[in-house]
């Protein structure tokens, strides 16, 4: 079949019957930016949901140590005022309209741009995290019994080496869950764009 | 009705013949067609206060819907256990067509499935009649660029039909 007959049985075709022209969105979701939207959106409901499981625990359970209680629960209470900021933040994402009127390139080259707006979001988010992960370990160190009498260069050793591992654990899991959930969405993006390179 | 949307209506109901055999070149299954269709249509919709007619309504009709075909996600759940091509090929056998054309026109679609998205979008620039020129001003890239991608996704779709 040579292609300029294509060309001939593509203009004859005719399209009789096509689904109802809508204006409204569809319920389903079925382009990237939004996928990954939502996903986030998700995402920080969720760790909202669990904070403030978190907070109500430890307002319920009774503990002998009070102080070690208001620790927590402060901190806690402000990664969820740093969770709310970066929320705030990532909603106004949504108001930038993806430019899909611009020719393919600019627009895919918006895309990714608005990708990596949200990566930058969700890793900001992540690292936020640091800082409190080793506030809270510094409480368990001072206040679990156990932890408490460890004293001199194995208290060192112990500590920075939980440190660590937490962080690096948080890390790694804070990649798995972006690959995941965001990262096959952002390669199918930037495989088109070296297909059009 | 607001007489922007009525205006709307009226524009892309010319087109929406068009629309639809983009919607066929990019998804091999009825139901994404489907979908695929009216996502284009709800973007073109929101994206037409900003048409300022400095190209044809086609042209800029052409290169959002495309644009939305490019990234179009299929659905994740699998509708059913029978694959596409066997719904096509049931289709074909009980519907009984006996139109070449009909058969032709189903085997230029298989094939246009297995190109990449990029190489879809050169070719219904090139069956909608477009010049290297407008072909590489709606993609945004060189002229000679758009030329040689078009040539080689004329390879690869002729190679895929034939064999």
């Amino acid at each position: 079949m040579e292609l300029d007959h294509l060309k001939q049985m593509w203009s004859n075709e005719n399209i009789a019957e096509t689904p109802e022209i809508s204006t409204e969105k569809q319920k389903q979701i079925h382009l990237p930016l939004e996928k990954i939207r939502k996903n986030m959106r998700n995402e920080f409901y969720w760790t909202a949901v669990i904070f403030v499981l978190i907070i109500l625990f430890f307002l319920l359970v009774d503990m002998h140590f009070f102080k070690f209680k208001v620790y927590i629960i402060t901190l806690v209470a402000t990664m969820m005022l740093i969770t709310s900021f970066y929320f705030f933040k990532f909603f106004q994402l949504y108001k930038n309209i993806s430019a899909i009127n611009l020719n393919t390139w600019d627009s895919l080259k918006d895309l990714k741009y608005q990708f990596k707006l949200n990566e930058q979001y969700y890793m900001a988010f992540y690292i936020a995290f640091a800082p409190f992960v080793v506030c809270e370990m510094l409480l368990v160190f001072d206040y679990t019994p156990p932890l408490k009498e460890i004293t001199g260069l194995r208290f060192i050793l112990t500590f920075l080496s939980t440190c660590i591992g937490t962080l690096g654990a948080l890390y790694f899991f804070g990649k798995f869950w972006f690959q995941r959930y965001y990262g096959k969405y952002f390669n199918q993006i930037y495989k088109i764009i070296d297909e059009l390179k | 009705m607001p007489t922007l949307e009525k205006e709307f209506l009226e524009r892309i109901e010319k087109h929406k013949g068009v629309i639809f055999k983009i919607s066929k070149m990019y998804m091999d299954n009825f139901d994404d067609q489907k979908d695929l269709f009216q996502e284009i249509t709800f973007q073109v919709w929101k994206a037409y206060p900003s048409f300022e007619g400095r190209s044809a309504f086609s042209t800029w009709l052409y290169r959002i819907a495309l644009n939305t075909a490019i990234v179009f996600l299929k659905t994740e759940k699998k509708r059913s256990f029978i694959k596409n091509d066997e719904v096509a090929d049931f289709k074909v056998k009980h519907e009984d067509y006996d139109d070449e054309e009909e058969l032709k026109l189903q085997k230029m679609y298989r094939a246009i499935h297995q190109l990449n998205a990029i190489d879809k979008a050169l070719i219904f620039y090139y069956l909608e009649n477009y010049s290297g020129k407008e072909m590489a001003k709606q993609l945004g890239i060189s002229e000679v660029n758009a030329r040689v991608k078009l040539n080689r996704a004329k390879e690869k779709l002729k190679e895929l039909i034939n064999h």
